[in-house]
Protein backbone atom coordinates (compact mmCIF):
# COMPACT_ATOMS: atom_id res chain seq x y z
CA UNK A 1 0.00 0.00 0.00
CA UNK A 2 1.61 3.38 -0.99
CA UNK A 3 2.08 5.68 1.97
CA UNK A 4 -0.34 8.55 2.20
CA UNK A 5 -2.96 6.89 0.55
CA UNK A 6 -6.54 7.75 1.48
CA UNK A 7 -7.74 4.65 3.89
CA UNK A 8 -11.09 3.76 1.89
CA UNK A 9 -13.54 1.61 3.99
CA UNK A 10 -16.20 -0.02 2.51
CA UNK A 11 -19.55 -1.80 4.42
CA UNK A 12 -21.05 -5.13 3.56
CA UNK A 13 -24.57 -5.87 4.51
CA UNK A 14 -25.33 -9.58 4.97
CA UNK A 15 -28.97 -10.61 4.84
CA UNK A 16 -29.64 -11.02 8.41
CA UNK A 17 -28.81 -7.63 8.45
CA UNK A 18 -25.30 -8.03 10.09
CA UNK A 19 -22.64 -5.33 9.18
CA UNK A 20 -18.79 -5.60 8.12
CA UNK A 21 -16.65 -3.24 7.57
CA UNK A 22 -13.57 -3.40 5.22
CA UNK A 23 -10.77 -1.57 3.21
CA UNK A 24 -12.00 -1.17 0.00
CA UNK A 25 -8.68 -2.99 -1.20
CA UNK A 26 -9.53 -5.96 0.41
CA UNK A 27 -13.03 -6.51 -0.27
CA UNK A 28 -12.02 -5.69 -3.99
CA UNK A 29 -11.02 -9.58 -3.63
CA UNK A 30 -15.00 -9.78 -5.32
CA UNK A 31 -16.07 -9.56 -8.80
CA UNK A 32 -19.56 -8.61 -7.07
CA UNK A 33 -18.18 -5.99 -5.14
CA UNK A 34 -15.35 -4.65 -7.66
CA UNK A 35 -18.66 -3.99 -10.43
CA UNK A 36 -20.91 -2.65 -8.08
CA UNK A 37 -17.66 -0.12 -6.69
CA UNK A 38 -16.80 0.51 -10.67
CA UNK A 39 -20.28 1.76 -11.28
CA UNK A 40 -20.30 4.18 -8.58
CA UNK A 41 -22.11 2.48 -6.04
CA UNK A 42 -21.67 0.81 -2.61
CA UNK A 43 -19.92 3.33 -1.07
CA UNK A 44 -22.32 5.39 0.71
CA UNK A 45 -22.86 5.17 4.82
CA UNK A 46 -25.95 2.13 3.83
CA UNK A 47 -23.21 -0.17 2.28
CA UNK A 48 -23.10 -2.90 -0.11
CA UNK A 49 -26.52 -5.12 0.71
CA UNK A 50 -25.43 -8.85 -0.25
CA UNK A 51 -28.64 -11.12 -0.17
CA UNK A 52 -28.54 -14.83 0.37
CA UNK A 53 -25.62 -14.58 2.73
CA UNK A 54 -25.85 -14.89 5.62
CA UNK A 55 -23.99 -12.67 8.36
CA UNK A 56 -22.68 -15.89 9.98
CA UNK A 57 -21.11 -17.18 6.56
CA UNK A 58 -20.43 -13.51 5.16
CA UNK A 59 -17.95 -12.87 8.62
CA UNK A 60 -15.76 -15.71 7.23
CA UNK A 61 -15.72 -14.56 3.79
CA UNK A 62 -14.17 -11.04 5.25
CA UNK A 63 -11.77 -12.63 7.28
CA UNK A 64 -10.57 -14.38 4.16
CA UNK A 65 -10.66 -11.42 2.08
CA UNK A 66 -8.47 -9.50 4.89
CA UNK A 67 -6.00 -12.07 5.22
CA UNK A 68 -5.32 -12.59 1.11
CA UNK A 69 -5.53 -8.26 1.07
CA UNK A 70 -2.70 -8.01 3.75
CA UNK A 71 -0.80 -10.75 2.56
CA UNK A 72 -0.86 -9.56 -1.10
CA UNK A 73 0.30 -5.89 0.43
CA UNK A 74 3.07 -7.67 2.01
CA UNK A 75 4.47 -9.16 -1.24
CA UNK A 76 4.30 -6.24 -2.65
CA UNK A 77 6.49 -4.17 0.06
CA UNK A 78 8.88 -7.01 0.13
CA UNK A 79 12.20 -6.86 -1.64
CA UNK A 80 11.36 -8.63 -5.41
CA UNK A 81 14.68 -10.28 -5.49
CA UNK A 82 14.16 -12.43 -2.45
CA UNK A 83 12.41 -15.38 -4.43
CA UNK A 84 13.53 -17.74 -1.05
CA UNK A 85 11.10 -15.11 1.04
CA UNK A 86 7.99 -14.98 -1.57
CA UNK A 87 8.02 -18.91 -1.61
CA UNK A 88 8.20 -19.20 1.91
CA UNK A 89 5.30 -16.42 2.38
CA UNK A 90 3.17 -18.37 0.02
CA UNK A 91 3.75 -21.80 1.68
CA UNK A 92 2.48 -19.96 4.93
CA UNK A 93 -0.17 -18.44 3.15
CA UNK A 94 -1.41 -21.61 1.65
CA UNK A 95 -0.93 -23.33 5.37
CA UNK A 96 -3.46 -20.96 6.25
CA UNK A 97 -6.07 -21.38 3.94
CA UNK A 98 -6.04 -24.93 4.47
CA UNK A 99 -6.58 -24.52 8.19
CA UNK A 100 -9.26 -21.24 7.48
CA UNK A 101 -11.32 -23.59 5.34
CA UNK A 102 -11.05 -27.02 7.59
CA UNK A 103 -14.51 -26.80 8.40
CA UNK A 104 -17.73 -28.91 8.92
CA UNK A 105 -19.23 -29.43 5.55
CA UNK A 106 -22.85 -27.68 6.34
CA UNK A 107 -19.95 -24.32 6.66
CA UNK A 108 -18.06 -25.25 3.96
CA UNK A 109 -21.06 -25.72 1.12
CA UNK A 110 -22.51 -22.41 2.61
CA UNK A 111 -19.02 -19.98 2.09
CA UNK A 112 -18.87 -22.25 -1.45
CA UNK A 113 -21.57 -21.02 -2.54
CA UNK A 114 -21.37 -17.24 -0.81
CA UNK A 115 -17.75 -17.32 -2.70
CA UNK A 116 -18.91 -17.97 -6.00
CA UNK A 117 -22.03 -15.08 -5.39
CA UNK A 118 -19.62 -13.12 -4.80
CA UNK A 119 -16.77 -13.74 -7.30
CA UNK A 120 -14.00 -14.97 -5.22
CA UNK A 121 -12.55 -16.79 -7.33
CA UNK A 122 -9.48 -17.53 -4.94
CA UNK A 123 -12.29 -18.98 -2.53
CA UNK A 124 -14.10 -20.88 -4.79
CA UNK A 125 -10.72 -22.83 -5.34
CA UNK A 126 -10.27 -23.15 -1.95
CA UNK A 127 -13.73 -24.48 -1.45
CA UNK A 128 -13.46 -27.04 -3.94
CA UNK A 129 -10.17 -27.97 -3.35
CA UNK A 130 -11.05 -28.63 0.24
CA UNK A 131 -14.32 -30.90 -0.73
CA UNK A 132 -12.08 -32.65 -3.76
CA UNK A 133 -9.83 -33.10 -0.32
CA UNK A 134 -12.83 -34.68 1.50
CA UNK A 135 -13.03 -37.16 -1.31
CA UNK A 136 -9.71 -38.33 -2.30
CA UNK A 137 -8.78 -42.30 -2.00
CA UNK A 138 -12.65 -43.47 -1.03
CA UNK A 139 -15.32 -45.39 -2.56
CA UNK A 140 -18.45 -44.05 -3.85
CA UNK A 141 -19.97 -45.09 -1.30
CA UNK A 142 -17.40 -43.76 1.36
CA UNK A 143 -18.31 -40.64 -0.43
CA UNK A 144 -21.89 -40.64 -0.34
CA UNK A 145 -21.62 -41.63 3.40
CA UNK A 146 -19.00 -38.66 4.19
CA UNK A 147 -20.80 -35.74 2.69
CA UNK A 148 -24.35 -37.57 3.65
CA UNK A 149 -25.28 -38.13 -0.01
CA UNK A 150 -28.36 -40.57 -0.27
CA UNK A 151 -27.61 -42.96 -3.36
CA UNK A 152 -30.09 -42.42 -5.66
CA UNK A 153 -29.13 -45.03 -8.49
CA UNK A 154 -31.64 -47.59 -9.89
CA UNK A 155 -30.56 -50.53 -9.57
CA UNK A 156 -30.58 -50.65 -13.19
CA UNK A 157 -28.42 -48.11 -13.53
CA UNK A 158 -25.84 -49.22 -10.92
CA UNK A 159 -25.81 -52.54 -13.65
CA UNK A 160 -25.42 -50.04 -16.25
CA UNK A 161 -21.94 -48.32 -14.81
CA UNK A 162 -20.69 -51.33 -14.00
CA UNK A 163 -21.09 -52.75 -17.25
CA UNK A 164 -20.44 -49.17 -19.13
CA UNK A 165 -17.02 -49.15 -16.63
CA UNK A 166 -15.56 -52.70 -16.30
CA UNK A 167 -12.19 -50.58 -16.63
CA UNK A 168 -12.40 -50.71 -12.60
CA UNK A 169 -9.73 -49.48 -10.97
CA UNK A 170 -8.37 -50.76 -7.50
CA UNK A 171 -5.92 -50.48 -4.86
CA UNK A 172 -3.09 -53.12 -4.52
CA UNK A 173 -1.10 -51.33 -1.76
CA UNK B 1 -24.49 -9.20 -19.68
CA UNK B 2 -24.70 -6.05 -17.81
CA UNK B 3 -26.06 -6.71 -14.05
CA UNK B 4 -27.72 -4.94 -11.15
CA UNK B 5 -25.33 -3.54 -8.32
CA UNK B 6 -27.26 -5.38 -5.83
CA UNK B 7 -27.86 -8.17 -8.27
CA UNK B 8 -26.00 -11.67 -7.14
CA UNK B 9 -22.31 -12.25 -9.29
CA UNK B 10 -23.67 -13.58 -12.72
CA UNK B 11 -21.75 -16.63 -11.90
CA UNK B 12 -24.30 -17.56 -9.37
CA UNK B 13 -27.40 -15.81 -10.84
CA UNK B 14 -30.46 -17.16 -9.29
CA UNK B 15 -34.11 -17.13 -9.90
CA UNK B 16 -34.36 -13.34 -10.19
CA UNK B 17 -32.29 -13.40 -13.24
CA UNK B 18 -34.40 -16.51 -14.64
CA UNK B 19 -35.98 -14.84 -17.63
CA UNK B 20 -32.65 -12.58 -18.44
CA UNK B 21 -31.42 -16.41 -19.73
CA UNK B 22 -33.88 -17.91 -20.64
CA UNK B 23 -33.33 -16.84 -23.97
CA UNK B 24 -29.69 -18.45 -23.90
CA UNK B 25 -28.91 -21.24 -26.49
CA UNK B 26 -28.33 -23.34 -23.41
CA UNK B 27 -30.37 -21.66 -20.60
CA UNK B 28 -33.33 -24.51 -20.35
CA UNK B 29 -30.84 -27.11 -18.59
CA UNK B 30 -28.88 -24.87 -16.78
CA UNK B 31 -31.26 -22.36 -15.02
CA UNK B 32 -33.16 -25.79 -13.75
CA UNK B 33 -29.81 -26.41 -12.40
CA UNK B 34 -29.42 -23.21 -10.86
CA UNK B 35 -33.23 -22.93 -9.59
CA UNK B 36 -32.72 -26.57 -8.13
CA UNK B 37 -29.57 -24.90 -6.07
CA UNK B 38 -31.57 -22.04 -5.11
CA UNK B 39 -34.47 -24.55 -3.33
CA UNK B 40 -31.95 -26.52 -2.33
CA UNK B 41 -29.60 -24.06 -0.22
CA UNK B 42 -33.03 -22.73 1.27
CA UNK B 43 -33.50 -25.99 2.61
CA UNK B 44 -30.24 -27.21 4.01
CA UNK B 45 -26.98 -27.21 2.57
CA UNK B 46 -26.45 -30.69 0.39
CA UNK B 47 -23.04 -30.54 -1.08
CA UNK B 48 -24.17 -33.22 -3.82
CA UNK B 49 -26.71 -30.72 -5.20
CA UNK B 50 -23.77 -27.87 -6.00
CA UNK B 51 -23.50 -25.96 -9.26
CA UNK B 52 -22.25 -27.98 -12.19
CA UNK B 53 -19.75 -25.39 -12.72
CA UNK B 54 -18.52 -25.73 -9.05
CA UNK B 55 -18.51 -29.50 -9.35
CA UNK B 56 -16.08 -29.30 -12.04
CA UNK B 57 -14.08 -27.07 -9.97
CA UNK B 58 -13.84 -30.40 -7.55
CA UNK B 59 -13.30 -32.76 -10.12
CA UNK B 60 -10.55 -30.36 -11.17
CA UNK B 61 -8.68 -31.09 -7.77
CA UNK B 62 -9.40 -34.75 -7.59
CA UNK B 63 -5.97 -37.84 -8.85
CA UNK B 64 -7.25 -39.22 -11.57
CA UNK B 65 -8.72 -43.07 -9.86
CA UNK B 66 -11.05 -40.40 -7.68
CA UNK B 67 -11.88 -38.95 -11.02
CA UNK B 68 -13.11 -42.28 -12.33
CA UNK B 69 -15.07 -42.75 -9.51
CA UNK B 70 -16.55 -39.53 -9.24
CA UNK B 71 -20.14 -39.93 -11.52
CA UNK B 72 -20.74 -43.32 -9.65
CA UNK B 73 -21.54 -41.32 -6.40
CA UNK B 74 -24.92 -39.35 -7.46
CA UNK B 75 -26.72 -39.19 -10.17
CA UNK B 76 -26.22 -35.05 -11.03
CA UNK B 77 -22.76 -35.93 -10.80
CA UNK B 78 -22.66 -38.21 -14.16
CA UNK B 79 -23.50 -35.29 -15.87
CA UNK B 80 -20.96 -32.82 -14.65
CA UNK B 81 -18.34 -35.59 -15.13
CA UNK B 82 -19.59 -36.12 -18.73
CA UNK B 83 -19.99 -32.24 -19.30
CA UNK B 84 -16.67 -31.49 -17.88
CA UNK B 85 -14.67 -29.54 -20.00
CA UNK B 86 -12.29 -30.06 -18.22
CA UNK B 87 -10.89 -33.90 -19.38
CA UNK B 88 -7.73 -32.04 -20.53
CA UNK B 89 -5.95 -31.79 -17.10
CA UNK B 90 -5.20 -35.35 -16.74
CA UNK B 91 -1.83 -34.35 -18.65
CA UNK B 92 -1.31 -31.92 -16.38
CA UNK B 93 -1.19 -34.45 -13.61
CA UNK B 94 2.39 -36.28 -12.69
CA UNK B 95 2.95 -39.09 -14.25
CA UNK B 96 1.87 -42.85 -13.87
CA UNK B 97 4.93 -45.64 -14.01
CA UNK B 98 3.68 -48.70 -15.87
CA UNK B 99 4.87 -51.43 -13.14
CA UNK B 100 6.62 -54.83 -15.43
CA UNK B 101 3.95 -57.35 -15.54
CA UNK B 102 4.36 -60.04 -12.51
CA UNK B 103 4.93 -63.44 -13.89
CA UNK B 104 4.18 -64.74 -10.29
CA UNK B 105 0.56 -62.75 -10.86
CA UNK B 106 -2.44 -64.97 -9.66
CA UNK B 107 -5.38 -63.49 -11.92
CA UNK B 108 -5.23 -66.00 -14.73
CA UNK B 109 -7.74 -65.69 -17.95
CA UNK B 110 -9.37 -68.03 -18.72
CA UNK B 111 -7.48 -71.23 -18.84
CA UNK B 112 -5.61 -72.47 -22.19
CA UNK B 113 -2.52 -74.47 -21.26
CA UNK B 114 0.32 -73.13 -20.90
CA UNK B 115 -1.02 -70.02 -22.57
CA UNK B 116 -2.64 -68.80 -19.97
CA UNK B 117 -1.46 -64.82 -18.59
CA UNK B 118 -2.35 -62.35 -16.25
CA UNK B 119 -4.68 -59.77 -16.85
CA UNK B 120 -3.78 -56.82 -15.86
CA UNK B 121 -2.16 -53.97 -15.98
CA UNK B 122 -0.52 -51.89 -13.27
CA UNK B 123 0.57 -48.57 -12.50
CA UNK B 124 2.53 -46.71 -10.03
CA UNK B 125 0.80 -43.18 -8.97
CA UNK B 126 3.34 -41.05 -8.28
CA UNK B 127 1.17 -38.44 -6.49
CA UNK B 128 -0.38 -40.43 -3.89
CA UNK B 129 2.38 -43.15 -4.26
CA UNK B 130 -0.09 -46.02 -4.66
CA UNK B 131 -0.46 -49.18 -7.43
CA UNK B 132 -3.29 -49.24 -9.08
CA UNK B 133 -4.14 -52.37 -11.09
CA UNK B 134 -6.33 -52.64 -14.33
CA UNK B 135 -7.95 -54.89 -14.32
CA UNK B 136 -9.84 -56.91 -17.68
CA UNK B 137 -7.93 -54.86 -20.39
CA UNK B 138 -9.32 -56.04 -23.71
CA UNK B 139 -7.76 -57.61 -25.55
CA UNK B 140 -5.51 -58.94 -23.06
CA UNK B 141 -1.91 -56.56 -23.00
CA UNK B 142 -0.24 -58.57 -20.94
CA UNK B 143 1.38 -60.46 -24.19
CA UNK B 144 2.05 -56.79 -25.13
CA UNK B 145 5.82 -54.83 -24.48
CA UNK B 146 5.03 -51.37 -24.08
CA UNK B 147 7.34 -49.38 -26.76
CA UNK B 148 6.09 -45.85 -25.74
CA UNK B 149 4.07 -43.48 -24.52
CA UNK B 150 2.48 -39.70 -24.88
CA UNK B 151 -0.22 -38.34 -22.77
CA UNK B 152 -3.22 -41.07 -21.63
CA UNK B 153 -1.84 -43.50 -24.38
CA UNK B 154 0.82 -45.88 -24.13
CA UNK B 155 2.23 -47.38 -27.90
CA UNK B 156 2.32 -51.47 -27.61
CA UNK B 157 3.73 -53.99 -29.79
CA UNK B 158 2.43 -57.51 -29.93
CA UNK B 159 3.87 -60.38 -30.51
CA UNK B 160 3.86 -59.67 -34.46
CA UNK B 161 5.05 -56.12 -33.95
CA UNK B 162 1.76 -55.22 -35.04
CA UNK B 163 1.45 -51.55 -32.91
CA UNK B 164 -1.51 -50.58 -30.73
CA UNK B 165 -2.84 -47.40 -29.04
CA UNK B 166 -3.89 -48.05 -25.41
CA UNK B 167 -5.55 -45.88 -23.17
CA UNK B 168 -5.02 -46.11 -19.68
CA UNK B 169 -8.11 -44.59 -18.34
CA UNK B 170 -10.61 -45.59 -21.03
CA UNK B 171 -9.41 -48.78 -21.73
CA UNK B 172 -9.54 -47.31 -25.53
CA UNK B 173 -7.13 -49.30 -28.07
CA UNK B 174 -6.59 -47.98 -31.31
CA UNK B 175 -4.89 -50.63 -33.61
CA UNK B 176 -2.37 -48.95 -35.62
CA UNK B 177 -1.87 -49.34 -39.18
CA UNK B 178 0.41 -52.66 -40.11
CA UNK B 179 4.22 -51.35 -40.54
CA UNK B 180 4.23 -53.04 -43.82
CA UNK B 181 1.82 -50.02 -45.32
CA UNK B 182 5.60 -47.95 -44.70
CA UNK B 183 7.03 -48.46 -48.00
CA UNK B 184 10.30 -49.42 -47.15
CA UNK B 185 9.28 -52.08 -44.41
CA UNK B 186 8.89 -55.66 -45.86
CA UNK B 187 7.65 -58.44 -44.27
CA UNK B 188 8.65 -62.30 -44.58
CA UNK B 189 5.81 -64.84 -43.90
CA UNK B 190 6.02 -68.27 -43.08
CA UNK B 191 3.79 -70.79 -45.01
CA UNK B 192 0.70 -69.85 -42.45
CA UNK B 193 1.07 -66.71 -43.37
CA UNK B 194 2.26 -65.10 -39.91
CA UNK B 195 4.61 -62.51 -39.50
CA UNK B 196 8.37 -63.90 -39.10
CA UNK B 197 9.90 -61.18 -39.64
CA UNK B 198 10.39 -57.75 -41.24
CA UNK B 199 13.30 -56.20 -43.42
CA UNK B 200 14.05 -52.64 -43.59
CA UNK B 201 14.97 -50.90 -46.57
CA UNK B 202 16.78 -47.42 -45.27
CA UNK B 203 15.83 -44.34 -47.75
CA UNK B 204 16.85 -40.11 -47.02
CA UNK B 205 15.13 -37.40 -44.75
CA UNK B 206 12.78 -40.65 -43.43
CA UNK B 207 9.93 -38.62 -41.06
CA UNK B 208 7.58 -40.53 -38.97
CA UNK B 209 5.06 -38.67 -36.79
CA UNK B 210 2.20 -39.41 -34.67
CA UNK B 211 -0.17 -36.54 -34.55
CA UNK B 212 -1.82 -35.83 -30.78
CA UNK B 213 -4.43 -33.49 -30.36
CA UNK B 214 -4.20 -31.65 -27.08
CA UNK B 215 -6.13 -34.27 -25.24
CA UNK B 216 -4.32 -37.02 -26.54
CA UNK B 217 -6.93 -38.08 -28.94
CA UNK B 218 -4.48 -39.52 -32.38
CA UNK B 219 -5.18 -37.02 -35.46
CA UNK B 220 -2.99 -38.73 -37.83
CA UNK B 221 0.17 -40.91 -38.68
CA UNK B 222 2.20 -39.27 -41.59
CA UNK B 223 5.25 -40.61 -42.89
CA UNK B 224 7.55 -38.95 -45.19
CA UNK B 225 10.62 -39.51 -47.77
CA UNK B 226 10.68 -36.17 -49.73
CA UNK B 227 6.69 -36.17 -49.57
CA UNK B 228 4.04 -35.96 -46.89
CA UNK B 229 1.74 -38.86 -46.51
CA UNK B 230 -1.48 -39.86 -44.39
CA UNK B 231 -1.87 -42.80 -43.85
CA UNK B 232 -4.35 -43.05 -40.52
Amino acid sequence: MAAGKPVVMVTLVSSDGQSFQLLEEAALLSAMVRDTIQIGQGRGPAGIPIRNITGQTLSMVVVYCNKHYTAAAAADGDDAADEEKKVANKKQLREWDEQFINLEQDKLYDILVAANNLGIDGLVDLCCWRFADMMKGKSASEIRVKLGIRDDFTSEQRAQIEKDSPWVWSRTT
Amino acid sequence: MRWLPDAPHPRCDWLGHLAAFSFGPLASGWVKDRARVVLVSLHGADPADLPRDLLESVLDHLPVPDHLRFPSVYTTWQAADATSATACFWAMQSPWLMLPINPTARRYGPIRGVDARPLEARFLSLSDGRAYVIPRPAPAVSDHICVGSSDDWLVTADATSMLHLLNALTGAQVQLPSVTTLPFIDASSDAEGRVVSYGLRVGNNLVIRLVLSECGQVMSVWFGAGNKQKIA
